[in-house]
């Protein structure tokens, strides 16, 4: 065990030795790789603090998660261990698709757990009262503490629990859909799901499934829901075992 | 009939802790048919007074029903604010849950002080002590309580610094790099082995105010003993918190891990600690040293650690523990209730303090003291 910088300070990195493929684990939002730890079991691994996480600072700007993706990328490549087989919880998912899709020579395998891959309907718009809220603190007729204590009584749980920065990035992603990252992936996927996902239910998964072209495993378990890595370790880990098999034995 | 406000929360990273243990303490002293008012410090450092029955969940709305605003007033202590009235609030005592940061690093208490109010726990000065690992360490040396050794690492304002002479005097790595200054292992590294990440945890937002750097003392245990101070000095038994296999006890150890509900009370422990006779003689030994040299009150916990064989060096020591400790306190017989009606009372009896003005500021100095502007000659 082993923690490590990398990127001048940009990111904090659990980094473990062990026998190849190297496994990327990426929490996801509001976590820390704390919560990624239970799927190593004894191989080689980096398990970041994703930026704005645990030790990890903000992003310097509302990042998008084709920058979070770049900056792993960069982190990869540093660490020089390529292939590396990815797996992302939540947010932490988000990031591995764009990464399978858009840094293809660094990536042999993804397992997806409970990830908002894409929308199965279009979101609905804020609360009149609050956009209209939003406009007037925009053209200076509100003010900021009013207009915060909008956003505590209207925002997410994660919205209302994120600060500064982060909460610009937490807009930005929740508007994101990967479809079209989904298919251009091409090496090996699994999916794991907690089957009382109320945060992104099961559905999502089935629908995701059905873009990306080479599923090797769907797993639901009955028992889980969103955490589903700390629900059922085994389970997680069979399904990163699949990907592992199939990056293997193509 | 006496009034005891209980004060939790606060704009600290341990504020939902907090919470659970004010709420704790608020209904067990119900219960007892104590005479309570919750007072909520909030994330944004507002106060409200809120029903004692709420419940943790209510907490995840910034303004909990059933919420009335309350103002801090120094001197005159907490006001009910309600349309256009403002009554005060009489209280008797406070017992303060607050966790981390202000709540317990003395900037709470001295202004409740401040205000005229009796408050619970260590007095504004040990409670800035206990918050500074690196004094904390310094004191509890000099007192001949084993520590930890210990390196500060201190960038400047830009993250700069030459620290090449800073190497020479740091234990072997793996090390752990911890924040000098805040609680509950937040910020805290374990497994560090080279000096850029030490130096990358310096530059980032709680480690600038310095990181300290101490060896990893891998295989030893955590073990811990709570302290109170009313009517006399007393001793909780002695636990051994289970990790899981991280290299530290952290929040996540602490605080949610366990069955049940989130909280130190259901975490995984062995308690009584299953030590050697000569190991628990070490910790009761320290443990009445620390509450000397530290000046402690209330019913802090002190941690140590044990190598499993002879050796236990200081840890830390908590002003304001999780959940007061109350499993300690159980361990020996005393009842939550009892443990916080101990409190209580140590802060209602306790000395009433001269003002700090009264020897020397007088007037003498300023009637002789002429024109700011010839001064400035």
């Amino acid at each position: 065990m082993s923690v490590r910088s990398y990127l001048d300070g940009a990111l904090f990195v659990e980094h473990r030795d062990g026998p190849a493929p190297t496994i990327l684990a990426m929490h996801g939002w509001g976590r820390t790789r704390a919560d990624m730890l239970g799927l190593i079991d004894g191989r080689a691994a980096l398990v970041p603090d994703l930026p704005g996480f645990g030790s990890s600072p903000a992003p310097p700007e509302a990042w998008g998660t084709p920058a979070y993706a770049a900056q792993i990328a960069d982190m990869l490549v540093a660490d020089g261990r390529a292939p590396y087989v990815v797996v992302g919880h939540s947010f932490g998912g988000r990031v591995a698709a764009v990464l399978a899709a858009e840094h293809r020579e660094l990536v042999a395998g993804v397992v997806f757990l409970g990830v908002p891959l894409l929308h199965l309907a279009t979101p609905k718009p804020p609360a009149f009262a609050y956009r209209a809220a939003r406009w007037a603190c925009a053209h200076h007729l509100l003010r900021e503490s009013s207009m915060e204590k909008l956003r505590q009584r209207y925002g997410s749980a994660d919205y209302k629990a994120a600060h500064g920065v982060m909460r610009a990035v937490l807009v930005r992603v929740v508007a994101e859909d990967y479809t079209d990252y989904l298919t251009r992936i091409t090496v090996p996927v699994a999916f794991c799901w907690g089957a009382n996902d109320s945060a992104v239910p099961v559905a999502v998964a089935q629908r995701a499934a059905t873009v990306v072209a080479n599923v090797v495993a769907f797993d639901v378990v009955d028992t889980a829901s969103h955490d589903v890595m700390l629900q059922a370790p085994e389970r997680a880990r069979a399904a990163l075992d699949a990907v592992i098999d199939a990056a293997a034995n193509p | 009939m006496e009034l005891v406000g209980v004060v939790f929360g606060g704009p600290s990273p341990e504020h939902d802790i907090s919470i659970l243990t004010g709420l704790q303490a608020a209904r067990a002293l119900v219960g007892a048919g104590v005479d309570v008012c919750c007072l909520y410090w909030t994330k944004t450092a507002s106060w409200l007074r809120v029903p004692v029955e709420a419940e943790a969940k209510d907490f995840l709305d910034p303004q909990p029903a059933g919420a009335v605003e309350v103002e801090l007033r120094v001197p005159g202590g907490f006001a009910e604010r309600r349309r256009m009235r403002t009554t005060p609030i009489a209280l008797d005592a406070v017992l303060n849950c607050c966790h981390g940061g202000p709540g317990e690093d003395g900037t709470l208490t001295g202004l409740l002080e401040l205000a005229g109010l009796h408050v619970s726990g260590p007095r504004p000065e040990p409670c800035a002590l206990l918050m500074d690992k690196l004094a904390t360490t310094a004191v509890a040396a000099a007192a001949g309580v084993p520590t930890i050794p210990t390196t500060l690492l201190r960038l400047d304002g830009d993250g700069n610094g030459d620290t090449s002479d800073l190497l020479a005097t740091m234990p072997p790595t793996p090390w752990v790099v911890k924040p000098r200054f805040g609680g509950s292992s937040l910020g805290v590294e374990a497994g560090v082995e080279d000096i850029d990440t030490a130096r990358a945890l310096a530059r980032r937002g709680i480690g600038r105010a310095g990181m300290l750097v101490q060896p990893l003392l891998d295989g030893w245990h955590d073990v811990n003993i709570a302290v109170r101070t009313h009517p006399n000095v007393e001793l909780s038994e002695i636990e051994r918190p289970l990790r899981d296999s991280s290299a530290i006890y952290g929040y996540h150890d602490k605080y949610l891990a366990g069955s049940g509900s989130a909280g130190m009370d259901s975490a995984p422990r062995e308690l009584p600690a299953n030590l050697p006779p000569k190991v628990r003689e070490q910790i009761v030994d320290h443990t009445s040293t620390l509450v000397r040299a530290l000046g402690l009150t209330g019913a802090p916990r002190i941690d140590f650690l044990w190598d499993g064989d002879d050796d236990v060096v200081l840890c830390e020591v908590n002003a304001i523990p999780g959940a007061w400790g109350g499993y300690l306190w159980q361990a020996v017989g005393v009842t939550p209730v009892q443990l916080y009606q101990g409190l209580i009372a140590e802060a209602r009896n306790g000395p009433v303090l001269e003002p700090q003005w009264a020897a020397t500021s007088d007037g003498l100095a300023l009637r002789a003291a002429g024109s700011i502007a010839a001064k400035l000659m």
